[in-house]
This record gives C-alpha cells, structure tokens and sequence, in this order.
C-alpha cells in the first residue's frame, strides 16, 4: 500500500479532529506544554536577524523538550504560524513543508481563521517566553504533525498510527498531570507543586515498574489514571534526604 | 438484520428452513445409509445447526440493544456532572470520554464544571456509562476502561472506543459477548484492515526507556 501524508480523518473535513483546546476558554494553563502547542507574541530571532515577536508552534519531540523527563530544555524548537488557506482532506498528501491548521483561531471569522505552521521557519525559544498559549494539538493532531514534520526533515513518511504507538504514552502523563494538578489545586496546592507532586507520583515504582513506564501498555493506563485521581487531592512529594 | 451484521455470519438460514425436517432420502439397503447419504444427511444438520447459531446470535444482539436502550433510559434521569464522574470513575481518559460521548473535549470540561448540556449529550453519556455496565454484568469484564481501550486485534491499533465512536455499538458488543471473531468485527468497521496498517515500522523501547521508532527487520 502506497503511503502518503494522511488527512486527519480520511476525506470528511472535521478539523476539530486536530485540537485538544483553542482560545482563552478552552486553554488549561496548567497543562504540561507538548508537541504541537501554539503560543502567540513568542520573540524569536533568526540568524543574522532582530528580533521579533512571532506566533509559533513547537515541533519538538515531548521527550526532547524535556530531557531529563521533567524539566524543559532550555531551547524548544518552534516552527512559525502564520496565516495558509484550508487544505482539502485530498490535498494533505501535498505542502510537506507545513503544517496545516485549519480553524486554528475559532474567534476569527476572516480567512485569517486557518494558519499553518511553516517547518523553513524555525526558531529557539525559551520556554519563559512561552507565556500566551493558544493552542494544544489532540493526540491525532500530535501524531500528524510529527508525519509531516519527520517527512519534511528526512523524507521518510513513517504512518501515523507508529506516531500513536510511541507517542501515546506520553501524551497520556500530560493528561494525568494537568488532571492531577487540577485536583490538587482545588485541594489548596500550589500550581508549581501540584506538578512536582504528579511528576514524583508517575516515577514512584509500582509492582516493579514506575507509573510512567506502565503507561506505555493500554491495559494499565485505566487503572493508572483512576490512582491519580484517587491520590491527588493529598498526596506529597517528599524528596529523598541527601 | 442489517448488511453489516450479515457480515459476521457466513451462513443465513430462513425461518422455513429452520422447522422443515431433514430430507428423507432413499437408503440403498433399506435401513442403513450409504456413506453418500449419511453425508447428506448430517451436512444437512450441519447447515441447519449453523443457520439456528446466527439466528440465536441476531437474537442475542436483539435484546442486548434494548437492554442498553432500556438501561440508558434510566441513567439519563442522573445529572452531566454526576454521569461523567461515573464515567471517570471507570478509569477513562476525558478525551475517550469526549469521544464515546461525541462531543469536544472542552464541551465535557464545561460540564464538569456545572454548564448545562443538552438532552441529546446527556442521553450520550447515559448510553456510554449503561454500555460499560451491561458489558461488565454480562460477560464480567473487570476493567472495563481497559477493555474498551485495547487494540481488538494486537497489532491493529482500532479499539474499542473507536468502534463506539464511529457509532458501531453493535459492533462492540458482538465483540463483548466474544461471539463473534475479533477479526471479523474489524473486517466489519473496515474491509481494508490489514493493509491500511501494515506497516514497514515497529515501535520499540530505546535505551533511555521511551518508546520510538525504527524499520523493521526485513
């Protein structure tokens, strides 16, 4: 069978197939950033070039944002948003370049309402200038993004559904995280800790294996997030004594 | 019966087939059957023990639709909030629940947070929550998140939740009541299964213990 890049759902045109939330009302700001959020007024500066305030999107792998798992990275790769007429279902097998996002900004009305992210330009961002978060990619959004982007690097068109298979798991630790962080906040913990807490909880080892390492077999992940939810409202982070 | 039904069941039979008695054929010696007939007569039995299978089967898909009607029925007198806790309780993910129910991730949050839904989402979600309770009385499904949330076929990535989603129910409970062949079901929602995911990639763990991806071994 032929490969091409995919359309996000064979040829229906349902673009909200593609996010998890656009706009102020639907953003969580605590969420965990991951691959495919859209932050506005980002000031980045290309080589040989000022400075300058962009909309972008970060194309980076989660686990290479983040390379000791928790952390940021100080650098984030980010792609450049800019406004890009809707691509047809038919026609997402073409523009290997980009990165369509078709009804991106659900608040505009004008043509300005769909954008695309432009993988020619990229930039290094650090993570405190990515305050204004407009948008996060839903898993399949993530996964056909991370297509288009690896075609674009190295010519190689890898299906989408490998891209769910090893993408999967993590987009699921920032599900729980965000969850935990709710809960725990509504519990009085302070943002930043909620997040220690959730990140400590996932790499807490259970039956031989850490939560976050469980989570990559979909059988577990079920009773993993029903933990969460049970433990969030009161369980501490106590770091180990040095 | 519907065509995509009549697609898990390889042989129909007719109500007028299922009472006419098994042909009598003439035997060579007078009383016992020669090997001929006696293949005849039990392909016979064979066809007709078949055709009862997939009636009983349509049958039993019958009534379980309208339990689950029945049982979606009473739950939709609950509350959003309080059928979505329930839900969650369950272990689902809120993007699954979105999914099963059929709307945005961001409708399910407003919900949570006390937004009023339309009687249409709250039959959804009611039908959601009754489907897992039907599935877990009946065929004892423990965990009924995972269940709905693993690949029917391993190495085909379609769930459970996908079948749901596509507005298949019927499909999932053929699977639930493990009547019906998982790859059949799959040929059922999508003839071109095993093509469309067919792939020259695996998915292994790296060595920092993260999952990627590489070409498989040829």
């Amino acid at each position: 069978m032929t490969r091409n890049l995919e359309p996000p759902s064979g040829d229906l045109d349902d673009w909200d197939l593609l996010y998890l939330a656009r706009g102020a009302d639907e953003i969580v700001g605590h969420r965990p950033f991951f691959t495919g959020d859209v932050f506005a007024e980002v000031p980045v500066q290309g080589p040989r070039a000022d400075l300058k305030t962009k909309t972008v999107m970060v194309i980076q792998h989660p686990c290479a944002m983040r390379p000791d798992g928790i952390n940021l990275s100080e650098s984030i790769l980010v792609a450049e948003v800019h406004k890009f007429p809707v691509l047809p279902p038919d026609k997402w097998y073409t523009s290997g370049k980009l990165m369509p996002l078709p009804d991106l900004l659900i608040d505009v009305t004008s043509n300005r309402r769909h954008q695309a992210a432009f993988f020619d330009d990229t930039f290094h961002a650090h993570p405190l200038d990515l305050k204004n978060r407009i948008a996060c990619l839903s898993p399949r959004g993530v996964n056909l993004l991370l297509q288009r982007w690896v075609y674009h690097s190295s010519r190689v068109i890898v299906p989408s559904f490998d891209f769910e298979t090893a993408v999967s798991s993590v987009y699921e630790q920032a599900d729980i995280i965000e969850e935990w962080c709710e809960i725990a906040m509504a519990a009085g913990r302070a943002p930043d800790e909620a997040t220690e807490d959730a990140h400590a909880w996932l790499r807490e080892v259970e039956s031989g294996l850490t939560r976050e390492r469980a989570l990559q077999d979909p059988q577990r992940r079920a009773v993993i997030r029903r933990q969460a939810r049970a433990a969030a409202p009161a369980w501490r982070h106590r770091p180990l004594a040095t | 019966m519907s065509n995509e039904d009549s697609l898990l069941v390889t042989t129909r039979g007719t109500a007028s087939s299922e009472i006419a008695p098994p042909p009598k054929l003439p035997t060579a010696t007078g009383s016992s059957p020669t090997p001929s007939e006696l293949t005849e007569r039990v392909g016979f039995l064979n066809n007709r023990a078949q055709d009862l299978h997939s009636d009983t089967d349509d049958l039993h898909l019958d009534v379980i639709m309208q339990e689950w009607q029945s049982r979606s029925t009473d739950l939709v007198r609950q509350d959003m909030s309080t059928l979505l806790a329930q839900l969650a309780d369950l272990g689902f993910a809120w993007r699954d629940i979105a999914r099963l129910i059929g709307v945005s991730v961001p409708a399910v949050q407003k919900w949570r947070r006390g937004k009023a839904a339309t009687g249409q989402s709250r039959f959804n979600a009611a039908a959601v929550l009754a489907a897992c309770a039907l599935i877990a009385d009946h065929y004892l499904v423990k965990e009924i998140a995972s269940w709905f949330e693993v690949p029917v076929v391993f190495g085909c990535p379609i769930t459970a939740i996908d079948l749901y989603a596509a507005k298949k129910p019927q499909l999932v409970f053929r699977l639930a009541t493990g009547n019906a062949d998982p790859e059949q079901v799959l040929s059922v929602f999508d003839p071109d299964w095993r093509e469309t995911y067919r792939s020259d990639f695996e998915v292994f763990e790296s060595e920092d213990g993260g999952l990627a991806i590489r070409a498989k071994e040829r």
